[in-house]
């Protein structure tokens, strides 16, 4: 009996003492943890406002680093899992995506009155706003005002026959001025300069902060004449098969050039970095190549992806399945895979004409902001034609970082008018209604390095969306849609309106 | 046998009342207060077990670096409930909750009477990973499936509706904005959930602010919790992972940590702040434990130092009895069942007691108790009754039945001096009740020093108004101060009694990242006045409004352009912020390259004194303003609090009007420890009387078994004095001895206690000695009473039968 007293006491004892399954830490250890990380931290911030170079000043000569391709295991790559996009569908109200909209009128430019009728392009920078107009470019400061020309481009207008209200500009001739995208790193602008008379091709860097007034022509020791503000760099040669696609900076100190898919499957050369002087620092290679290729022509309307992102330059070559962030001089680190699962498209396939592709997907936007990455797919090849016998379908997907969720926005994909993107994007907007003041659909059309979306529309533009019925019916707060009203009574009609959509 | 032994046990409380009323009433008292206790120290560990998977549920813990330290707090970023749970398999769910950082006001729709309460914002999954929350009215699924629902409190539906159904009415918060919900529940929230609220909406509802943030920052008003899947495989890859969570999502260095809900109350190691609610400590948890067991103790040890002190009147019957073939085995089951019988009897007793009290006890801890015999407390009380009545029976029964028969009826004493165990039992408890009375006497002499501590600032005739964020208070000041009873009117954030954001500061070539940790404390130019701050250097805070709002509007343009942004404020420090700056004149100088300082004022505590006087910075910006603080005469109060209603409803209509004391508010943060003193004082005072008639029952048995011996001394000649001062002798040797032995013990214990203070009285001799002499005066004046009555005694009836 006694035996079985003290067995049965023993057994009570041992499983009342088993210790429970507890999430516990050590306290002590994550506290040098954080002060180890604080440490690492700080000195990378203050290499940074240094702007200590990352790269040696001097390079022996043929010397080239080694490319590095390997994943940061502190952030490693997040998955967009577009395999299943057609399994998780999301109605977003706006005011999930964006806290805040911000409505900036701008000045009008005092030295060029035919932006608008020529088009132009914007660059939102963190503190500035560039617009880009043919070859001209303007600065101006971010609360709308005019700062400064930062370049005026010799059109080379030429007559065309006997009706003087028709010119030509003919951009192989004799033009001036700036070429291409512009680029921002903080409060330094990139540009490449073009003078297709003197046949130079020059990369430009500018700080914005600079309260020049005047458009200084730096002095030039190749004694020709540069119509643009900034310090020249490296020349970039203005033979189009010398020249790269891109010319994007990497750095304070850095650039790369970048060829397009078409090229670059054939030559098998995606990208090489530069110092600003032209030195090259190293050369990465495109593993996915086309061989025995017999087209003459090839399918070419698949984009690359590049921007930057936080100062990061982010690239994705077409049909390549990850999202690299570029750090200069040698590494390209992933930072998304797009598991594109049955719907992705080989290189070779999808450059060679007839091929079918109606049942894949491709990437034709990816717009990084600080929480979502907006995604605009196509399934089928996008061509006027194909557009007119609809065959081809335009999804909607918003990537949320934090969750790592991919969610396809309820939208009709044949919803589209036109036979271009860029003509159906002006006519119907699609996106996310606006439940924050009633305004425009929203969709990025592009995203500053801050990581916030921006457009810039014709105050036109804005009061023919308030006597829309959209907005008439729009559940937004009603102050907000007053504002917003205001607004749009008080712009004139050829004024634009910079809007930045900010997210906190 | 039974039947026996009981009549024996009558016949034994009939023959000696008072003796048995000693020890009955002893363990009465003995059990009662420690059924108290039990209720209370029930009540304190039964924190967050209403809900059914407490073991599993966690809550997320941030360890961040502020300044030059590492802080740890519930503080939590909006993110980490959602990513947590998608992240890790081990996770089961995890919710946030965010509150808001003040009250709102609420009222039925087409009624215009208001009331305010805190309201705090869930996601979709709270009350899955919450479940103890007892629906009153509507139920989980359906409470906050509307935009435009609201979850009440049971306690906020009373007030609003009595005893009315409130489910799928309409009301009405109407704070900036006017927000119409529909009841969508009601909820009651058991006292022990550290989890309180007003009134919930969904983080998803119109308007919603909760719960919306990104990575950028994490908000002291916002707890996240996991729940652990029953059987989760938490190892070390699985604990570094979650504790780094934060890092792989934004670039701050943060660290999670995972606090079992059930330790939120009594373990929670970090500095709490007042949004920290229903935070204890294990400390008191083990006092009152210890309380108990000595009071239960005392008890025992009087019970059996009683029986066997009576040992000697009962020999003739145990010789008697073992003469008559009574076996030892029957005569110490008499004795221990004897024994069982007071101790049962004593209970049922305490019980009649407990449940006559506990209204009494739950207003005098701020608990409310409710008696149910659950399986539990049965078990315990039978065990505590066995145990105590075996225990308090085995020594008599084992000593009694010892006595050798013979001698007993040879007349000998068969007690003989074998007294060392009832008087060792005299210096236990003389030591119990020498802690207590040490303990007590320092926690009264600690909240005197808190009461009356120079705070540096002025604390009577201080009326605190709660207005709200209020950007144009001037005229409504101007307004009060026409009246000639209203002194200073000034406007701060709360009012100084626990405030504290903390801000990082940094000065002159100091880098940004190598700051200090500053309490930032929002106040207008009329607060020093207000309160009576002394400056030591510069001046207090002035303010020029308009220019204040111009260089407002201008750092907000200048924010939505983008360009880096300031408003440069004068600011004003305190005394230990200057000493950490370290600066021969810190006025002129800038913080964060930005703010100017004005001024330096004297420390003041703006927190209890549990916390140091820490560096702070008062800053006067009128979009911080929380409270009016109004200085008034002590001369017709109802008039001036009646004007100042009046004042306020006619500028601020929208919300309901109260106020408070400033000394009412200090009091407030003072209350755990006050009612810790009450509850002390009480048992304390419970344990020695308990003690005090123990020695009175054991004086008197001493005195009897001595009553010839005195009459024959008296006979002799022997004077009244020198009888008193061989009855006496005894007993204070030993309480001599207890005094010895209690004073390092409660040095000890109240050194431990005085340390939760920063600031604190300090532990005087005096205290020791007044111990020391009040239970050296107890036991005289208990001993000398029967000392007396002996030693006064005509000889001849104790020397009658010889």
């Amino acid at each position: 009996m006694k035996t079985k007293i003290l067995t049965l006491l023993i057994i009570i004892s041992f499983t009342s003492c088993k210790p429970r399954n507890k999430l516990n830490s050590n306290e002590q250890q994550l506290v040098q943890q954080i002060s180890k990380e604080e440490k690492e931290k700080q000195e990378v911030e203050a290499a940074l406002k240094q702007n200590v170079p990352a790269i040696p000043d001097t390079l022996p000569l043929g010397l080239r680093f080694k490319v590095d391709r390997s994943i940061d295991t502190q952030f490693p790559p997040k998955v967009i899992d577009i395999a299943n996009l057609f399994n998780s569908e999301k109605k977003y109200k706006l005011s999930e995506l964006i806290t805040e909209i911000d409505y900036i009128t701008l000045e009008d430019i005092p030295v060029d009155d035919s932006y608008q009728t020529t088009g132009f392009e914007t660059f939102l920078a963190d503190n500035h706003l560039l617009i880009k107009s043919m070859f001209s470019l303007y600065l101006y400061n971010r609360d709308g005002r005019f700062k400064d020309v930062i370049c005026k481009g010799d059109l080379n207008r030429t007559k065309e026959g006997g009706n003087s209200n028709v010119s030509v500009i003919s951009t192989s001739a004799g033009t001036k001025g700036v070429w291409g995208d512009v680029w921002t790193l903080d409060n330094k602008l990139f540009y490449r300069y073009a003078d297709n008379k003197a046949k130079k091709f020059i990369l430009m860097s500018y700080d914005m902060d600079s309260e020049q007034n005047s458009i200084p022509l730096p002095n030039s020791s190749e004694n020709f004449n540069v119509t643009g503000k900034g310090e020249m760099h490296a020349s970039l040669g203005i033979e189009r098969n010398e020249r790269y696609t891109e010319i994007v900076p990497l750095s304070k100190d850095s650039y790369a050039g970048i060829n397009r898919k078409t090229k670059s499957a054939k030559n098998g050369l995606l990208m090489t970095t530069f110092r600003l002087n032209g030195d090259t620092l190293n050369s990465f290679p495109d593993y996915e190549t086309i061989s025995n290729y017999s087209h003459s022509v090839m399918r070419g309307n698949f984009p690359q992806i590049s921007y930057h992102y936080g100062n990061v330059f982010t690239f994705r070559n077409a049909f390549n399945d990850t999202v690299y962030r570029v750090v200069p001089p040698n590494r390209l680190i992933p930072a998304y895979i797009l598991n594109m699962g049955d719907f992705k498209i080989e290189t070779q396939e999808g450059f060679t004409p007839g091929q079918d592709i109606s049942d894949k997907l491709y990437i034709k936007e990816f717009f990084e902001t600080r929480k979502y990455i907006y995604l605009k797919l196509f399934q089928g090849y996008d061509s006027p034609k194909n557009r007119e016998k609809k065959s081809v379908q335009i999804y909607y997907a918003i990537y949320e970082k934090e969750t790592g969720k991919l969610n396809k926005l309820p939208i009709n994909p044949l919803g589209y008018s036109g036979v271009s993107d860029r003509h159906q994007s002006f006519n119907i907007r699609k996106g996310v209604l606006n439940d924050i003041d009633g305004g425009f659909i929203f969709w990025p059309h592009k995203v500053s390095p801050k990581g916030e979306a921006y457009e810039v529309v014709l105050g036109e533009k804005l009061k023919k969306h308030i006597s829309s019925e959209q907005f008439i019916k729009s559940t937004a707060p009603k102050n907000k849609k007053d504002e917003l009203k205001e607004l749009s009574e008080k712009v004139r009609d050829d004024q634009l309106i910079l809007i930045v959509y900010k997210t906190h | 046998m039974f039947k026996f032994n009981l009549k024996i046990l009558i016949r034994g409380i009939r023959n000696k009342p008072v003796y048995s009323l000693i020890s009955i009433a002893g363990f009465t008292f003995g059990i009662a207060a420690s059924l108290f206790i039990y209720f209370w120290v029930l009540d304190e560990l039964s924190f967050e077990k209403f809900h059914p998977d407490h073991q599993q549920i966690y809550r997320v813990l941030t360890l961040s670096k502020q300044g030059d330290k590492i802080v740890k707090s519930a503080s939590s970023y909006d993110p980490i409930a959602v990513t947590m749970k998608i992240d890790y398999p081990q996770i089961e769910d995890a919710t946030s909750i965010s509150y808001s950082s003040e009250d709102s006001p609420l009222k039925i729709k087409g009624t215009s009477t208001k009331i305010e309460a805190r309201r705090a914002w869930i996601d979709e999954i709270f009350f899955e990973v919450f479940q103890g929350f007892l629906f009153l009215e509507g139920d989980m699924e359906t409470a906050l499936d509307a935009p435009n629902k609201i979850v009440l409190s049971e306690k906020v539906a009373k007030k609003l509706f009595g005893e009315e159904l409130a489910i799928g009415k309409t009301i009405i918060s109407d704070k900036y904005l006017e927000e119409v919900y529909q009841v969508g529940g009601v909820l009651h929230i058991p006292s022990q959930s550290h989890i309180d609220f007003g009134f919930l909406l969904s983080d998803k509802s119109e308007g919603s602010v909760g719960l919306s943030g990104g990575w950028g920052r994490k908000s002291a008003h916002t707890n996240s919790y996991i729940k652990l899947n029953k059987d989760a495989l938490i190892d070390d890859n699985f604990r570094e992972q979650a504790s780094g969570h934060v890092s792989r999502y934004s670039s701050h260095t943060d660290k999670l940590m995972f606090q079992p809900i059930d330790d939120i109350h009594l373990h929670t190691d970090y500095e709490t702040f007042w949004y920290d609610k229903k935070i204890s400590n294990i400390k008191y948890v083990w006092i009152f434990s210890g309380l108990a067991l000595l009071i239960i103790l005392m008890a025992s040890l009087n019970f059996a130092s009683l029986t066997t002190a009576r040992a000697s009147e009962r020999a003739t019957e145990i010789g008697i009895r073992k003469v008559t073939g009574s076996d030892k085995k029957s005569l110490v089951i008499q004795f221990i069942s004897e024994s069982v019988m007071q101790t049962i009897i004593a209970t049922i007793l305490a019980l009649i007691v407990v449940v006559l009290f506990l209204p009494w006890f739950g207003n005098l801890t701020g608990k409310e108790f409710s008696f149910t015999f659950s399986a539990s407390l049965i078990a315990s009380l039978l065990l505590i009754t066995l145990l105590v009545g075996i225990f308090s029976g085995l020594y008599p029964a084992f000593y009694l039945t010892s006595f050798n028969p013979i001698l007993i009826f040879k007349g000998g004493n068969p007690t003989g001096s074998k007294a060392g165990f009832t008087k060792s039992l005299v210096l236990v408890q003389f030591a119990i009740a020498i802690v207590l009375i040490v303990s007590t006497g320092t926690i009264y002499k600690q909240l005197q020093f808190i009461k009356t501590r120079d705070l540096g600032l002025d604390k009577e005739n201080i009326v605190v108004v709660p207005t709200g964020l209020w950007y144009s208070i001037g005229s409504f000041k101007q307004e009060l101060l026409a009246n000639p009873n209203i002194v200073s009117v000034s406007a701060s954030t709360e009012p100084p009694v626990d405030f504290a954001w903390l801000r990082g500061f940094h000065w002159g070539g100091m880098d940004s990242q190598d700051t200090i940790q500053a309490s930032m404390f929002w106040v207008d130019e009329d607060f020093a006045e207000t309160y009576n701050i002394e400056m030591v250097q510069g001046e207090f805070l002035r303010q020029n409004y308009s220019d204040f709002w111009k260089e407002n509007d201008q750092a907000n343009k200048d924010k939505k352009a983008g360009k880096s942004y300031a408003v440069s404020l004068p600011v004003v420090i305190n005394e230990a912020f200057a000493k950490q700056m370290n600066v021969e004149d810190p006025i002129g100088m800038r913080l964060n390259r930005s703010n100017v300082i004005v001024g330096v004022a004297k420390d003041f505590h703006y927190r209890p004194l549990h916390n140091k006087i820490s560096p702070m910075v008062m800053l006067n910006d009128p979009q911080n303003m929380g409270v009016v603080n109004v200085k008034i005469r002590p001369e017709n109060r109802a008039e001036t609090l009646a004007f100042i209603r009046d004042v306020y409803k006619k500028h601020r209509e929208d919300r309901g009007f109260s106020y408070s004391y400033f000394e009412d508010e200090l009091e407030q943060v003072y209350m755990a420890e006050n009612r810790l003193a009450n509850l002390i004082f009480k048992f304390s005072f419970l344990a020695i009387v308990i003690a005090m008639m123990g020695i009175f029952g054991l004086s008197t048995f001493a005195t009897e078994r001595r009553i010839k011996e005195i009459g024959i001394r008296k006979v002799h000649g022997a004077k009244l004095t020198e009888i008193l001062a061989m009855l006496n002798k005894d007993f204070i040797k030993w309480v001599a001895i207890a005094i010895v032995v209690a004073a390092p013990i409660a040095w000890y214990i109240i050194h431990k206690w005085l340390e939760n203070f920063a600031y604190k009285t300090k532990l005087s001799w005096w205290i020791f000695a007044l111990a020391g002499l009040l239970a050296l005066g107890i036991a005289l004046l208990t001993v000398s009473w029967q000392s007396w009555r002996a030693a006064t005694r005509n000889p001849v009836e104790a020397l009658r039968y010889e």
